[in-house]
């Protein structure tokens, strides 16, 4: 009598935790079950209803409503959480050296930080280019809900049908976003938006470009924050993205 | 074309599993903000550990792993749980035939949130992620026995709770729902 509550006991859980397909065809619960169904045809019939109803309980529970600005919140607490980091790290290295130069290297890293130490404009066109070449649009993951705050897009520029953006953890040393201007039609365009300032750079985008074999590019700045605008094509695709009419403000 | 590890960065993480950690996050914790807390842990843990992500094809598992870890972490302390919680509840598998209904979601969620933690947690691992028995004693670490008997217990305690709550509901105009499975 013991053996056979215990035979319906072990029965039992084997009908619950065994998948039709998801075992090997060694494994000995696996095994049990297959013999007690070609024995029972009652058992069959029992593991078929447990197996419908099973599949409806899965779908219910990958059923779950995702806010919808649920990534841009993320991406937001991700970057403000990545200069804390580079400074412990910065921190660790200068701690072996005197107490005097660490502590001069970590006000030079909390300016760095803040955006306070200049970049030149010439650097900033180079990273943005270089940005750009080596990300191929198969390997881009853009978003299309809220961007995080701090890095707005351009009012210098048309933002065509839909704007798009992914954060940018190392542009030029400092986190950021990226926005894509790309259309349907018109090549590849991405706008770079990070902290900081460029010694003598203008105030809007300029109407000729810095343009290398492949692309054009132009940084400007904006409320303490770089932009760098980056078209694929010549002069006329890039200037199809600027929303004023005549050349460099400046 | 896979995409090489080199290639692999939070942000691409982030779009491509948000929406995934943070159902299975809601689905253990039964709240909206627990949930967005918990996916908020994950991918803090995963952008200081990215370094340890070898293989994008495994993100999503990788990403999973932190999130149980960071969930059985938090409710350690509930933890044994109580002897009537124990017993083998089989009589609520309906012997008849079952009509092809939908399962509500939040009445699902309800039944779910009833039940321990670590019932929850083998439920969801074997629902959400489709893990078999093996693979919920490999990721937890426990005996394949402690398992199989966990996740049985557990199937037959949430369907006990469905149940109930749709038979309790029967009274009420019905609205084809659960409880005509257990008649």
């Amino acid at each position: 009598m013991d053996d056979q509550a215990s035979r319906e006991r072990r029965l039992e859980q084997a009908l619950e935790v065994c998948r039709p397909d998801g075992l090997p065809a060694d494994d000995a619960a696996s095994a049990f079950l297959a013999a007690e169904m070609a024995a029972r045809p009652g058992v069959a019939e029992r593991y078929r209803r447990l197996q419908g109803l099973d599949a409806r309980i899965a779908a219910a529970m990958r059923e779950v409503p995702v806010p919808g600005d649920l990534a841009g919140r993320l991406m937001a607490r991700l970057a403000a959480e990545r200069p804390a980091r580079e400074v412990s790290r910065r921190w660790l290295l200068a701690g072996s050296g005197l107490l005097a130069a660490a502590a001069g290297l970590l006000v030079a890293v909390w300016l760095g930080l803040r955006g306070g130490q200049p970049l030149s404009q010439q650097y900033v066109l180079d990273e943005a280019i270089r940005s750009f070449e080596n990300s191929p649009p198969e390997l881009q993951h853009w978003l299309s809900d809220s961007p995080p705050g701090g890095f707005p897009f351009s009012g210098m520029l048309l933002p065509g049908r839909q704007v798009r953006w992914q954060a940018i953890a190392d542009f030029v040393g400092r986190h950021g976003v990226a926005y894509d201007l790309s259309g349907t039609e018109a090549g590849r365009a991405t706008l770079f938006v990070v902290a900081g300032t460029v010694e003598g750079l203008g105030p809007a985008p300029a109407l000729q470009p810095f343009t290398t074999a492949g692309c054009c590019a132009s940084a400007w700045q904006e409320n303490g924050l770089v932009y760098v605008l980056v078209v694929e094509g010549d002069p006329t695709a890039y200037q199809s993205h600027l929303r004023l009419p005549t050349g460099p403000i400046a | 074309m896979a995409e090489s590890p080199s290639r692999v960065n939070i942000t691409n993480l982030v779009a491509d599993h948000h929406r995934a950690v943070y159902q299975y996050a809601y689905r253990l914790t039964g709240s909206v903000p627990e949930a967005e807390d918990l996916t908020q842990h994950v991918f803090l843990a995963a952008q200081r550990n990215l370094g340890k992500l070898h293989k994008l094809e495994s993100a999503r598992q990788w990403l999973y792993a932190i999130l149980r870890n960071r969930f059985l972490k938090e409710k350690q302390k509930h933890w044994p749980l109580p002897a009537a919680d124990l017993q083998l509840d089989m009589e609520d598998v309906p012997d008849t035939q079952l009509p092809e209904t939908a399962i509500d979601r939040e009445q699902l969620q309800a039944a779910l949130n009833r039940l321990p933690d670590d019932s929850r947690l083998v439920l969801v691992m074997f629902y959400f992620e489709e893990s078999s028995y093996r693979e919920i004693a490999e990721q937890l670490q426990l005996p394949i026995g402690t398992v199989m008997s966990r996740l049985a217990r557990a199937k037959a305690r949430l369907r006990s709770i469905l149940f109930r709550a749709e038979a309790d509901g029967r009274a009420q105009p019905s609205n084809g729902g659960l409880a005509s499975l257990a008649k």
